[in-house]
């Protein structure tokens, strides 16, 4: 469908026809401009593979199957339907969210943070504060962000982005580490029962039974990608000190006279967003006139190691290009 | 100054970045690039065309209505960008450099780009300790269109030893990191002259502007008024302003508000 819109657009246009396996990926307004926002793109080519593997036929069978066992025929067909359809969404999202992690490792998690300030039910110890738990443990249309982030962090644990998520003294890393030691239980969806007058727990319990194949799933439609978190730890401390320095980190070296090489682009967006996150005053206290307590200051230089970053980015895509002599 | 050889360029280059001494030049992208005294530079992808003023002048007495103004326009590699006869664009080197703080450079159309009427360059100098993309201005002299294609070699990189012995000790921030072609962002001709004493200067549309002295009066009287006399003479420049009888770029304006 997308493919015959665009191929009209383009024929409009007298342009140039576009290839047979056209997709659209949606992106969201709100990360126009920002490199590190764009971290969350990965999140919408989660929407694409999800549908491209008709995985939601296979979670609703799943759900259904959950449901008619915890509630049976206690609530009308269509009211059933109307559940499995929410349950699925629920799934879809999260579904998107790990994908998203497994493609981009911790970067996606920190945009996630960031947009959605899941920091800010923290306390200053990093700890959930009560009024925390109530907001954001809540289903509704959207699974409860913390219950995103949990999901998110538990995929970086195993693929072994934990090292970076310690080595970030922030909220980011506090919102990450409060999220993933959080039960099943802590979750709640008053809205089901105020809309649909059921009760939510057995939906819930429906709900969680069907997630642990969510990650089975995963595993199998990113078999082929390698863990890019070893990649991002063999060069993150170098990329970090070419960015201090104000320079494009597409090609580094460790140390005077040893090998250049050109780190990944994974291991560059994550870097540079641990450094953004951590290291912006190393870089602006360098700089006369800049000044890491100003705010347009910081805005200005942060936008600078963006464009360092996307020019890396750019650097390695050409270098990889490079016929072998 | 000794122009450096290709074997000290390498030399520097092996040195990890967050060392002062260090040359970056990155993507390169054709180990070829190296000549015995020189390295290939190639043309970026993003580009500033100049828009003509309001004004039928540029005018770098500050007035926002003569100010140069750009189209930002991006050719991806493979592409390419139309250069009109005679016309001008800002655009950008490929590669980013850093330069070692004891090393300064000079960057040259490449001859073969220069035989087709092409120049690349009319502030060449790079200086000890710069790093980024270098903006080229480039000029089609020439009597016909030329098609530019990014990620093609336009310029050459030219390094010289400089008697600079002591490393710095912070860093300039108006050209730390450009990664695209950047416009001038010159002081105004005003705070040029008055830098050397020069009280007066001549403005189209305006005649003779002695500023300091101006300013000077303008505070004495604002001192001895009330501030409902203040008020009101605020108000009166707005009402010329809004309605076309006094320009709202004229120095004073934007002092008395």
């Amino acid at each position: 469908m997308f493919k015959q819109q665009a191929d009209q657009i383009s024929n409009l246009v007298s342009g140039p026809q576009f290839p047979e396996n056209l997709s659209l990926i949606g992106i969201p307004y709100s990360q126009a401009s920002s490199l590190f926002w764009n971290c969350l793109i990965p999140h919408e080519i989660g929407h694409y593979v999800f549908g491209r593997l008709a995985l939601a036929v296979k979670f609703k069978k799943k759900i259904e199957a959950e449901l008619m066992t915890r509630i049976g025929s206690a609530v009308s067909v269509d009211l059933r339907g109307q559940i499995i359809e929410l349950l699925a969404r629920w799934i879809e999202e999260l579904f998107c969210d790990v994908f998203a992690v497994k493609l981009v490792g911790l970067c996606f998690s920190i945009a996630f943070t960031e947009l959605f300030d899941v920091a800010k039910f923290l306390d200053t110890a990093g700890k959930l504060t009560p009024g925390g738990m109530r907001g954001e443990t809540e289903f509704r249309q959207y699974p409860p962000d913390l219950l995103r982030v949990r999901q998110q962090s538990r995929i970086l644990q195993t693929d072994g982005w934990w090292d970076m998520v310690q080595s970030l003294d922030s909220q980011y890393a506090n919102a990450l580490g409060a999220a993933v030691s959080l039960d099943d239980s802590a979750f709640r969806c008053t809205a089901l029962q105020a809309e649909w007058k059921v009760d939510p727990i057995p939906i819930l319990q429906s709900f969680f039974a069907v997630l642990p194949n969510l990650e089975l799933e995963l595993e199998q439609c990113t078999a082929g990608l390698s863990n890019c978190s070893q990649n991002w730890k063999d060069s993150a401390e170098t990329i970090e000190k070419y960015l201090e320095s104000g320079v494009v980190p597409s090609t580094l070296r460790k140390e005077e006279g040893a090998e250049e090489f050109h780190p990944t682009p994974i291991a560059l967006l994550n870097s540079a967003y641990r450094f953004y996150i951590r290291s912006m005053p190393l870089l602006m206290n360098r700089i006369s006139n800049a000044d890491p307590n100003e705010v347009e200051s910081r805005i200005r230089w942060t936008r600078r190691v963006e464009n360092w970053t996307s020019k890396a980015i750019e650097d390695v895509l050409l270098l990889s290009r490079r016929p072998s002599k | 100054m000794t122009v450096l050889s290709k074997k000290t360029i390498h030399s520097r280059m092996r040195i990890p970045a967050n060392d002062e001494r260090s040359l970056v030049i990155t993507p390169l992208l054709d180990k070829a690039s190296f000549d015995e005294d020189s390295i290939d530079l190639r043309l970026g992808t993003h580009f500033l065309l100049p828009q003509i003023p309001p004004q039928p002048y540029f005018d770098q007495s500050g007035s926002r209505y003569a100010k140069q103004t750009y189209l930002q326009l991006h050719a991806p590699i493979g592409s390419y960008f139309v250069s009109a006869a005679h016309q001008t664009v800002l655009g950008a080197t490929l590669e980013f450099i850093k330069m070692p703080f004891d090393l300064a450079g000079e960057i040259l159309t490449k001859s073969s780009v220069a035989r087709m009427f092409m120049l690349i360059e009319t502030a060449p100098w790079i200086h000890p300790s710069y790093r980024g993309c270098l903006t080229l201005e480039i000029a089609n002299v020439s009597n016909a269109s030329i098609l530019l294609y990014p990620g093609m070699p336009i310029g050459q990189l030219i390094l010289m030893q400089t008697g600079i012995e002591q490393e710095p000790t912070g860093l300039s921030g108006s050209y730390v990191g450009p990664v695209f072609p950047e416009p001038p962002n010159p002081s105004t001709a005003r705070e040029q002259l008055s830098l050397i004493g020069v009280e007066a200067y001549r403005r189209p549309g305006h005649g003779w502007v002695r500023e300091g002295q101006m300013r000077k009066d303008v505070q004495a009287l604002l001192g001895g008024i009330s501030p409902q006399e203040k008020a009101n003479i605020q108000r009166l420049i707005q009402i010329l302003t809004d309605n076309g009888g006094l320009p709202s770029d004229s120095p004073i304006t934007e002092f008395i508000k």
